[in-house]
């Protein structure tokens, strides 16, 4: 019979080392990129490297009639802003709407949800023969947009949802009995206090579209968006020139993340200070 | 909050900004402009680079590894250029979706080997199975008109790891893909008409299939190959399939796979990234094949699509094929290469294989699209997902 | 602008455009595709006749039932394990480390990855599990094994072993936000009365956390059916599951039938997604 303690530093440890061993089962492979990223120009994409060079990065930089990855970087990132800004919009006012329980609601939620339900083939593929049908083109702007879309309202729908369902209604009410009209109501209480959801929709816009290739497979035009180049290289030769792209991305992620920590301590910092500075008020 | 919103604004307005403005220069740009479909083993950058800089057209290149897939290309986008092997352009000349190219507006042809003029380099070498180019190319029995222009050509066989695998005098059988010994450090290659070609050849060398014409087979024939394959995946004999030539390149310097149906680009570039490659001579013979440009019937640059055919012609393009291991049917590119590559490439000094004389004499099959294609893509479909 | 009555105009006005878009850009097309299933014609022919034979075709074909059986295999191991994982990683996570640095250090480390492309990082799977791989060479060099292991590249394993890596994410993410919301007083009562841990975990902590497990696995089940290009990579062009069937069937021509398999394909996820949401009821998803 093992103690109590025990058998908690045990289960601790197991899920421990379960994350611990899951996180290095992630990096890894990136890491091992990482350093083949750096390969000569005579190397492959596996070991063993053969010399050490920024060749593969200097690749990237240089312009290319075929493979170039410099355009359909700059319009994933156009499209991802354009989602992101589009899925927030869409997503807060559809979960407003839901709040009032309007008849065919539940239809309509799980008309929402459709969108993650539908394999992306199939939808990239309709849309696709449908254009063809109705003599309509296909391009990265109209087409694939529509698609991503499709794809990232239902994620940014259930966080607006989520969200919502821990909102607390009886500050709007309050508003309203301070005679705010619903129009102020809305955009200096409801929206301040779901803003963090509204964010989170907009950052599952801009992730969810910038790296979705399955819907765009078909629907997209000639002029092609970052993942799907990189998923024609599935079919022709796999360079190191991916490892590079892939290393950039993570070292910008990490940056990105450092930088964002770095505001959150400044911040915080600042508003410790200002809260230092004003007097506590003297309540019996 | 404020401050938020403004920017967010300003982020998609700046996005429609830049949308817009992609537009313009496009609309602007349409009279200089080639749309050309082709694959990894002709649209290569260094050709396209210099075509542009020749001509001021920019090329927009449309890659797929599979021939038909290219073919259909014409008939969803516009297209000025095709390039294609001859077992497709007969292909696209049924459907209607290419147009007959005038031979006196392309003056480097009068140069053209005589393999492409009778369809025989001499009159002593065989003929060959299949879509034979110099004997389907032509639209009229004067030969003032063609289907398309070959621009490259090349005799298959097996590419292989010497390291690993013996061969006497660098010659192989077809079979020696399906040889045990080799189970699992195979690869074969994985668009249905090509490898079901490549496999009946292998069959046909192992004594496995008895057909006419390996490069029509019969619906049993295609039946027999087909469970053939399948009995070998389930053994696990396959390491992999390859579509393009530089999927197998990666395959082979990895170590993951010792043999192949491979094409001699593969093998160049193995080597320069110093894993050891031989490309072998076939005991039963050579797959032949000649890769080409088509005019499509729908292009609206029929100028710039004679001068694409011209440049091919010319010889820079042909120098920097020979570099990677193809022929060209003209001989105009020996302004661009030093004798002692000439006499590499094309006298078969210190290259696998020999001359060009010599693969002549040796072919055996042409790439050829099959009369019953639809059920050879049934079949191959059902192996590939068994 | 009102949402505060039961039914009141407004909402209408603002559930429009959301719906709208997923009408045109999802259900018309969804539809048209169900009609392309039906047609004759291999091609893409709008005055075909219709047949509900293509949906024969398809099961009279061993090799693509199989086809359909193994990707719903694939789907259920990979709920299995993404679902023990990524729990056991959610509960350490927020029930087990104290520090909130550590925890956010920690769940930053899974996240990050995620945004790099999910193809490059299929892409880097290649030089880890094959025969000169890294996975091979720590075998090797610690004497594991004498010959290296194929079964990581280019087999059913192998593209088990990646796709664990992409996708147990979604399985923990809404993990943590439920065990976060599960407040402290709820285990801390239930050892007040006298429950051992095993107790409080597996009658208050785990079916408070259900709909989230609910949620993951619905999310893994979905990635995984529509998969391809992982299959495609590591396996080598050599395992096709339903999503590698429709575009091998869209490369040759075949229209209809890649929309017949496209229309399976989705059918049985929205199956899979009505049996699993039997268990629990979404919509209150996030409610204290």
């Amino acid at each position: 019979m093992i103690a109590w303690r025990t058998r908690q530093r045990l289960v601790k440890g197991a899920l421990g080392a379960v994350t611990v061993l899951f996180l290095a089962y992630q990096w890894l492979p990136m890491l091992t990129m990482a350093v083949l990223s750096f390969t000569g120009p005579e190397g492959g994409t596996t070991f063993p490297m053969r010399g050490v060079s920024l060749h593969w990065y200097r690749e990237l930089l240089r312009v290319q009639m075929v493979d170039d990855f410099k355009p359909p970087l700059a319009r994933s990132v156009a499209l991802a802003l354009a989602c992101s800004v589009t899925t927030a919009a869409l997503a807060l006012a559809a979960a407003q709407a839901m709040r009032a329980r309007f008849r065919g609601s539940r239809i309509y939620f799980y008309l929402i949800l459709l969108g993650v339900m539908a394999p992306g083939l199939l939808v990239g593929f309709g849309v696709a023969l449908l254009a063809r049908a109705l003599g309509l083109g296909l391009a990265w702007y109209t087409s694939t947009f529509a698609v991503h879309i499709v794809w990232t309202l239902p994620f940014g729908f259930l966080t607006m949802l989520a969200v919502f369902n821990r909102f607390d209604r009886r500050l709007e009410e309050a508003a309203l009995t301070l005679r705010a009209t619903h129009w102020t109501t809305f955009w200096r209480i409801t929206f301040p206090l779901v803003l963090p959801g509204v964010i989170g929709a907009a950052l599952f816009g801009f992730t969810l579209s910038y790296d979705e290739f399955a819907r765009s497979l078909f629907a997209t035009g000639p002029e092609q968006t970052l993942p799907l180049v990189i998923y024609a290289q599935f079919d022709r030769q796999l360079q190191p020139t991916l490892y590079a792209i892939g290393a950039v991305t993570t070292a910008v992620s990490l940056g990105a993340v450092a930088l964002f920590a770095c505001l959150v301590r400044l911040f915080r910092r600042r508003t410790l200070t200002r809260a230092r500075a004003v007097p506590a008020p003297n309540i019996p | 909050m404020i401050t938020t919103r403004r920017e967010v604004l300003k982020s998609g307005a700046m996005a429609a900004g830049t949308m817009a403005l992609g537009r313009i220069p496009a609309a602007m740009a349409q009279g200089k402009e080639l749309n050309v479909v082709g694959a990894t083993f002709n649209l290569r950058d260094v050709i396209l680079q210099e075509f542009t800089k020749r001509t001021g057209i920019t090329v927009k290149p449309w890659l797929n590894p599979s021939a038909q897939a290219r073919v259909d290309r014409l008939r969803v986008a516009p297209v000025d250029n095709l390039e294609s092997g001859a077992d497709f352009v007969k292909y696209a000349w049924e459907e209607k979706l290419i147009q007959p190219i005038d031979l006196s507006r392309i003056p480097n042809w009068k140069h053209a080997a005589r393999l492409f003029v009778e369809g025989q380099h001499s009159p002593q070498s065989p003929v060959g199975f299949g879509d034979n180019p110099g004997r389907m190319m032509y639209v009229d029995k004067e030969k003032t008109k063609a289907k398309y222009i070959p621009t490259m050509y090349q005799f298959d066989s097996v590419g292989y790891n010497p390291e690993k695998i013996p061969a006497k005098d660098n010659v192989l059988s077809w079979g020696e893909l399906f040889n045990p010994k080799w189970r699992g450090r195979v690869a074969l290659y994985g668009i249905d008409w090509l490898g079901m070609l490549d496999a009946a050849l292998g069959m046909h060398a192992l004594g496995l299939l008895k057909a006419a014409d390996p490069t029509n087979l019969t619906e049993k024939e295609v039946d027999t190959v087909i469970l053939y394959l399948k009995e070998k995946k389930k053994e696990g004999h396959f390491r992999a399939h390859w579509k393009a030539f530089g999927e197998l390149v990666n395959l082979m310097v990895s170590g993951e796979v010792w043999i192949a149906d491979a094409w001699w680009p593969t093998v160049l570039e193995v080597r320069k990234k110093g894993v050891p490659c031989r490309y072998a001579e076939a005991v039963e013979g050579y797959r032949a094949w000649a890769v080409g440009s088509c005019i499509s019937a729908s292009t609206k640059n029929l100028d710039g699509a004679y001068e694409w055919i011209n440049f091919w012609l010319e010889g820079f393009a042909g120098a920097r094929q020979a570099e990677i291991g193809y022929y060209s049917p003209v001989d105009t590119y020996t302004k661009y290469l030093t004798p002692e590559q000439v006499k590499h490439f094309y006298g078969g000094e210190g290259r696998d294989g020999g001359s060009v004389e010599r693969r002549n004499a040796k072919v055996f099959v042409w790439n050829t699209k099959p009369k019953n294609q639809e059920y050879y893509t049934d079949k191959w479909n059902e192996f590939l997902a068994s | 602008m009102s949402t505060r009555r039961e039914r009141s105009p407004t909402s209408y006005a603002l559930a429009g455009p959301a719906g709208l878009w997923m009408l045109v850009a999802l259900v018309v097309p969804t539809l048209f595709i169900v009609w392309v299933s039906l047609w004759v014609a291999r091609g893409f022919t709008l005055a075909s006749p219709l047949t509900l034979a293509n949906y024969g075709k398809f099961f009279a074909r061993p090799a693509y039932v199989h086809v359909l059986g193994d990707t719903v295999q694939q789907a259920l191991v990979m709920m299995v394990i993404t679902g023990v994982v990524g729990y056991s990683i959610a509960y350490f996570l927020v029930v087990h480390v104290r520090r909130p640095g550590l925890q956010l250090a920690l769940f930053l480390g899974l996240v990050v990855p995620f945004w790099t492309s999910a193809l490059i990082r299929t892409i880097a799977w290649i030089p880890f599990l094959g025969v000169n791989g890294v996975i091979n060479q720590a075998l090797l060099a610690i004497g594991a094994v004498d010959r290296p292991v194929e079964a990581f590249l280019f087999s059913r394993a192998g593209i088990t072993l990646a796709q664990v890596s992409f996708y147990t994410l979604l399985a923990t993410g809404p993990v943590v936000y439920t065990l976060r919301n599960i407040p402290r007083s709820l285990p801390e009562a239930a050892q007040c009365l006298r429950a051992t841990p095993l107790h409080v975990f597996w009658l208050i902590t785990f079916p408070l956390t259900l709909p989230g497990v609910v949620i993951g696995q619905i999310l893994v089940f979905l990635n995984v059916m529509a998969d391809f290009a992982t299959a495609q990579a590591i396996g080598g062009h050599k395992y096709a599951f339903l999503g590698n069937l429709v575009i091998l069937l869209y490369e040759s021509g075949q229209f209809s039938f890649a929309a017949v398999v496209s229309v399976l394909l989705m059918t049985t996820m929205l199956l899979g997604v009505a049996l699993l949401l039997k268990v629990v009821d979404i919509r209150r998803f996030g409610e204290p």
